[in-house]
């Protein structure tokens, strides 16, 4: 992964998991949720290219992305 | 047993000849079945001696001989049921009637005893009146039915039937006058009351169907906002969909916003179009008009109606004090469009006379200016100039309504507001398209491309995630008691959602997916408390 730069903003992380729970986020909770993130996009860039090339297209449209958006969300419901 | 012994013996003896001559019989019989005189003596013959009459003699034989069992015990009460039976009780099968009689009464052995036993059958008997009914006829007469019908035998032929009328009519006739005439004038009232609801529907029809009616009307404003639904979809179609997940977002209230600030120029206009409406003249016009907007319509203009609806009576008042004909509606629309003020005075509406005529309808204005009628001409005239300036506004305000939406779509982007009114800013979109962007090289093609579009949408996903995911941990830790979201919530979602097994713990896959320094924060994290140490230690090992 990316090296010299940071991977991701960790306040925001917080910030967003902190605005939809009214919680607080305990310290490195962020990482793991940006873990727990990583493995999301992960799922829905795969179902999204498998989706992609099921309906032959060339790289990953934003179509086969909202297509496979909600079931990968439902995957990663707790 | 020797007599036993010897129909068993008689058996296959009896049996063995009977099968040659069935067989003969049968073959004559099938090919000659009457003509053959001798071959009918042999039949009969043989018919007196079918197997089944020597299986029926067979089981019959045995019938002396059953007192095996009771021979025994007591010899005359078994051969005094044997002398009982008749010979249709013998034919029934042996089985049956041992049952039977077993199970009717156990032999009863001394006088004693039989006297004791029919004292118990008298008395069940009492108990049980079925038996006595299958048994015997005369207690079934005595039954109460059985008395009180011949009673009613003996007393039918000396009773005359009651006749009611011969001394009633005298003393309450007038009574019975009186109630007829109640009676009458009660059916005349009342029959047509019964039957009207049937018949006069028409009359009622009125007086029932008019609260529904209005609240047909209320619901028709209802059900032509809810109309409008479409047309925000439509309009807002990619906001909305994108907002779709997100409570905090709340975009169906940004589009009630995005239509205010246009739709006061749709509202008032409609809203004196709608008392115009509400005139019985312009029904045709108003069709007219719909039609129109519905043939050129895009959601937008559906929508606009209902909300014109919705506060018609505010505006309409001062539309038609102020304005005096089809030309105050003309000029009010692009004056508030333009400007977009709040309340309209008619001095204003001059300047927006001259707005109008800049756009190009000088003539029409001025025609219809010429003819001040306040209101004959809105409700009489108002399809031409009504329908132009509809379009156009529609038009424009549908341009608008798009142009703010991206506005606000591009402003949400920065400030989002969670369902506690919290505002959230999402994720760097560059880090998400390169997080992205790596995805989709290790899920397929290598030089996979994310382009705008699929960004946002992936963008939109990981809100929804993040909004999902927080939801969760929120509710773990509130189920758990804590107001911080702590370690073991996380796990727990990973958990739940299948991230991690046995075999796969949060830290192997942060080790897969993380960079160092991020594994360096979890490294961070106190071991003893979770069980998470032990992988933590793992990690580190494994690190080493």
């Amino acid at each position: 992964m990316a090296a010299g730069q940071k991977l991701y903003p960790r306040a925001t992380v917080k910030k967003i998991v902190r605005a939809h729970s009214k919680r607080n986020v305990s310290k490195n909770v962020d990482v793991l949720i940006f873990l727990d993130y990583a493995l999301f996009l992960q799922t829905l860039m795969k179902e999204a290219s498998i989706n992609a090339k099921q309906a032959g297209e060339r790289g990953i449209s934003a179509k086969s992305v909202k297509k496979v958006t909600e079931m990968s969300l439902a995957k990663f419901k707790g | 047993m020797s007599t036993s012994r010897s129909s068993r013996e008689l058996q296959p003896a009896k049996l063995a000849p009977n099968p040659r001559i069935a067989g003969t019989s049968a073959q004559q019989s099938r090919i000659t079945p009457r003509n053959s005189d001798s071959d009918e003596t042999i039949v009969n013959a043989v018919a007196k001696e079918t197997p089944w009459r020597t299986l029926n003699r067979l089981a019959n034989i045995p019938r002396p001989t059953t007192p095996l069992r009771r021979a025994s015990s007591v010899g005359p009460p078994s051969t005094r049921r044997s002398g009982r039976r008749t010979p249709s009780a013998q034919a029934r099968t042996p089985a049956a009637q041992r049952t039977l009689g077993s199970a009717k009464r156990p032999i009863a052995i001394t006088p004693h005893g039989r006297a004791a036993q029919r004292e118990l059958d008298q008395r069940r008997a009492g108990f049980t009146p079925g038996k006595d009914r299958r048994r015997s006829g005369r207690q079934q007469r005595e039954t109460p039915s059985g008395i009180l019908r011949a009673l009613s035998r003996q007393l039918a032929p000396k009773s005359l039937p009651i006749i009611p009328t011969p001394q009633g009519p005298n003393g309450p006739t007038r009574l019975n006058v009186q109630s007829r005439d109640d009676l009458d004038d009660e059916p005349d009232l009342e029959r047509p009351r019964l039957s009207l609801p049937m018949g006069e529907d028409e009359d009622e029809d009125d007086s029932f169907l008019v609260p529904p009616r209005s609240a047909g009307l209320e619901d028709e404003n209802f059900t032509i906002q809810s109309v409008e639904l479409p047309r925000r979809a439509a309009s807002e179609l990619p906001p909305s969909r994108l907002s779709r997940g997100s409570f905090g977002s709340v975009r169906m209230s940004d589009a009630f916003a995005n239509l205010n600030d246009p739709g006061m120029v749709g509202r008032e206009f409609d809203g004196s179009y709608l008392a115009d409406n509400q005139f019985p003249d312009d029904e045709s016009p108003d069709m007219e008009d719909n039609t129109a907007l519905q043939g050129e319509n895009t959601g937008t203009l559906r929508g606009r109606f209902p909300l014109t609806f919705g506060r018609e009576s505010d505006i309409r008042p001062e539309l038609l004090t102020a304005d005096d004909t089809e030309t105050t509606f003309v000029l009010t629309v692009p004056r508030r469009y333009p400007s977009e003020e709040g309340q309209p005075e008619e001095s204003l509406e001059l300047p927006d006379l001259d707005y109008d005529l800049e756009l190009g309808k000088q003539s029409e204005e001025e025609e219809l200016e010429d003819s001040s009628d306040k209101k004959l001409q809105p409700q009489s005239s108002p399809k031409g100039p009504y329908g132009d300036v509809n379009m156009q506004d529609e038009t424009q305000l549908d341009s608008e309504i798009v142009n703010e939406q991206q506005r606000k779509v591009s402003r949400k982007k920065r400030v989002k507001v969670s369902k506690y009114g919290i505002q959230y800013p999402s994720l760097p979109a560059g880090v998400v398209k390169k997080l992205a962007t790596t995805f989709a090289r290790t899920a397929g093609n290598s030089k996979a491309k994310v382009n705008k579009d699929s960004l946002e949408a992936i963008m939109q996903a990981s809100d929804w995630f993040f909004e999902q995911v927080s939801d969760d941990l929120g509710a773990y830790a509130r189920h758990a008691g804590r107001k911080t979201i702590d370690e073991s919530d996380i796990v727990t979602l990973m958990a739940r959602q299948r991230q991690t097994n046995a075999t796969t713990t949060p830290f192997s896959l942060a080790q897969r997916h993380l960079p160092r320094e991020l594994l360096q924060e979890l490294r961070m994290v106190p071991p003893a408390q979770f069980q998470k140490g032990r992988h933590l230690e793992r990690v580190v090992e494994e690190e080493d």
